[in-house]
């Protein structure tokens, strides 16, 4: 059959019958003569009639897609109500949490330089009830660990520093009333000695301004990195915690600037960089009740300055530890030290020597010297470490018969001249 | 001789000395006294038998025996093997503890369940325990990130 007016062939049967079976339309698209105009049409309506059905069916699948996730979001609901884990009563999830917040990696680090870190805060995101209980699990919150690292004074860096007054807020907030807080500051709030005068009169560091409201009540341990000495009044907060017991400084701050801490109800100060025979002596004066004293000679002191050695007496010091970093002059001023101190209390005693390699023998231990302080002490020494010590074998037998009391021994010699030999732990 | 009945009705027996470990056995003996009455419980006499002899903690001095068995994460090796059970059990086994007051199961269950969430983020934390994060997305948006707003700019 032939279209009457452009006389192409056309199919006998009509266009939408064709399309009945995919073998008719295939036939139909193997078809080496072309389409009649008027079958274009009625193609272009079954082309329109199928966009509808495929719009219909993708809405369809859209739907049951969505339907499938509700469905599955509920699945996981229901599973979850089953999970072992929801068994557990409040009170173990918050053992939970303390156990948690024990591990050293999992204190709350607020730093300038390396950002803010609240490990509670990854545990209050997983679920409304473990924020709840995360909430009131004040052990997460009272270990802190502040960095203040500031590299310069510009009002960004200062704006930096000023965020993290609200972390250390938020940390004392949660920490409860009466449990122990483990605060440790450390940093240098300035990096330019030239410029440290100006910056720090000008900085108001709004960590410590926040603070100001805050109870200490609990502080019981205080390490305390920051130079205090500059003339900034906010540190005096730490006065106000009654059961602060023990510091932990770089250096003791000056007399006019003792007022910082509550130095009557220190036991135990542990001091970085001191001036030796003077720092110690302003320590036991500072601290009448201290119990146990640590410190360290890290550079050369010149002994020429003070003549006469202060009295270092103490009634109450009960463990004193010396470490002797560098410097020359470090050992011999501890000996002339020892000819100054009275401990009557003293029960524990250590000295390391780190690096003294190279010095006469003699200025690496006085032996006579620390046996009359024994006696002149009249203390009874329960404990001593001793490491990197030069002694001959005459005087360590000496000062075993010296100490009878002694249960605890550590002793890690360090031959003069020759490799460190492996000592003896009685 | 103490007989121990588990829940599916299994019969076990023990020394006294064992399952006092139990503070709530230990209470419970103590109640009843000396008697051939069988004692229900789940299972736990492995963990106290290994652990017989060990020092209990003092009824009165709480507080401070929390502050130093709360100290570490670390877990001797033996409670390490003994804990190493799928989560079903895992959470069995802290359920006993709490319930029959043993202190230092617990303890061992609990700093198990911490060291697994240590480091993990909340979404890993989710995946690990099935938990279902039922925050509402306004809830989220809002005191979420209000409380947290410190750390979202940084």
């Amino acid at each position: 059959m032939l279209c009457e007016k452009c006389n192409t062939s056309i199919p006998d049967t009509p266009l939408s019958a064709s399309f009945s079976s995919s073998s008719s339309l295939q036939n139909l698209l193997r078809a080496q003569n072309s389409l009649a105009l008027f079958c274009t049409s009625e193609i272009r309506d079954i082309i329109a009639g199928l966009d509808v059905d495929a719009d219909r069916i993708r809405w369809e699948l859209i739907s049951l897609t969505n339907k499938l996730k509700r469905l599955e979001i509920q699945q996981e609901k229901y599973k979850s109500l089953l999970a072992p884990i929801r068994r557990l009563p409040s009170e173990v999830l918050n053992l939970i949490f303390t156990h948690f917040s024990c591990d050293p990696d999992m204190q709350n680090n607020i730093s300038e330089s390396f950002g803010i870190t609240l490990p509670g805060c990854s545990l209050m995101a997983v679920c409304s009830r473990w924020r709840n209980i995360v909430l009131s699990c004040t052990a997460l919150w009272r270990k802190i660990q502040l960095n203040t690292f500031l590299c310069d004074d510009t009002e960004e860096a200062v704006d930096d520093l000023a965020r993290l007054a609200a972390p250390v807020k938020w940390c004392l907030d949660h920490a409860g009333g009466t449990g122990p807080l483990d605060i440790s500051f450390q940093g240098n709030m300035v990096q330019f000695p030239s410029r440290s005068s100006c910056v720090f009169y000008s900085l108001s560091f709004p960590s410590f301004a926040a603070l100001k409201n805050c109870a200490l009540k609990s502080l019981k341990s205080l390490e305390f990195y920051i130079d205090q000495d500059q003339g900034r009044t906010e540190f005096d907060i730490f006065c106000n915690a009654p059961q602060l017991t023990r510091l932990t400084l770089f250096t003791l701050p000056t007399v006019e600037r003792k007022e910082t801490f509550p130095w009557g109800q220190i036991k135990t100060l542990e001091l970085s960089f001191i001036d030796p025979n003077y720092e110690l002596f302003r320590a036991l004066a500072f601290c009448p009740s201290l119990e146990t004293l640590s410190y360290v000679f890290s550079y050369i002191y010149d002994e020429s300055r003070f003549s006469e050695i202060p009295p270092q007496t103490s009634e109450t010091i009960r463990s004193l530890s010396v470490v002797f970093e560098d410097g020359h002059c470090a050992p011999q001023t501890f000996s002339s030290l020892m000819d100054a101190a009275h401990f009557p209390a003293l029960q524990e005693m250590s000295i390391y020597y780190e690096e003294l390699q190279v010095l006469a023998r003699d200025t690496l231990w006085s032996h006579d010297k620390f046996i009359s302080l024994l006696l002149r002490s009249g203390c009874s020494l329960t404990t001593l470490e001793m490491e990197n010590i030069v002694i001959c074998n005459d005087d360590l037998v000496s000062l075993l018969v010296t100490t009878p009391e002694l249960c605890r021994f550590n002793f890690y010699e360090k031959t003069y001249g020759e490799n460190e030999k492996e000592g003896i732990c009685i | 001789m103490v007989t121990l009945v588990t829940s599916d009705n299994e019969k076990f027996n023990a020394e006294k000395e064992v399952v006092e470990r139990s503070v709530l056995i230990k209470n419970m003996l103590e109640d009843v006294g000396e008697s051939d009455q069988p004692i229900p419980l789940p299972m736990f006499l492995e963990y106290c038998e290994h652990h017989r002899g060990e020092p209990l903690p003092a009824p009165d001095a709480d507080t401070s025996q929390d502050d130093t068995r709360k100290r570490t994460t670390d877990i001797s090796e033996w409670d390490q093997k003994f804990i190493t059970v799928d989560q079903e059990m895992l959470f069995e086994i802290i359920l006993a503890a709490n319930y029959l007051d043993i202190k230092s199961l617990l303890d061992v269950g609990c700093k198990t369940v911490a060291n697994m969430i240590k480091g993990k983020t909340p979404e890993e934390i989710r995946k690990l325990f099935n938990i279902v994060n039922d925050f509402t997305p306004r809830r989220r948006c809002a005191q979420i990130k209000k409380e947290n707003e410190w750390a979202e700019d940084r």
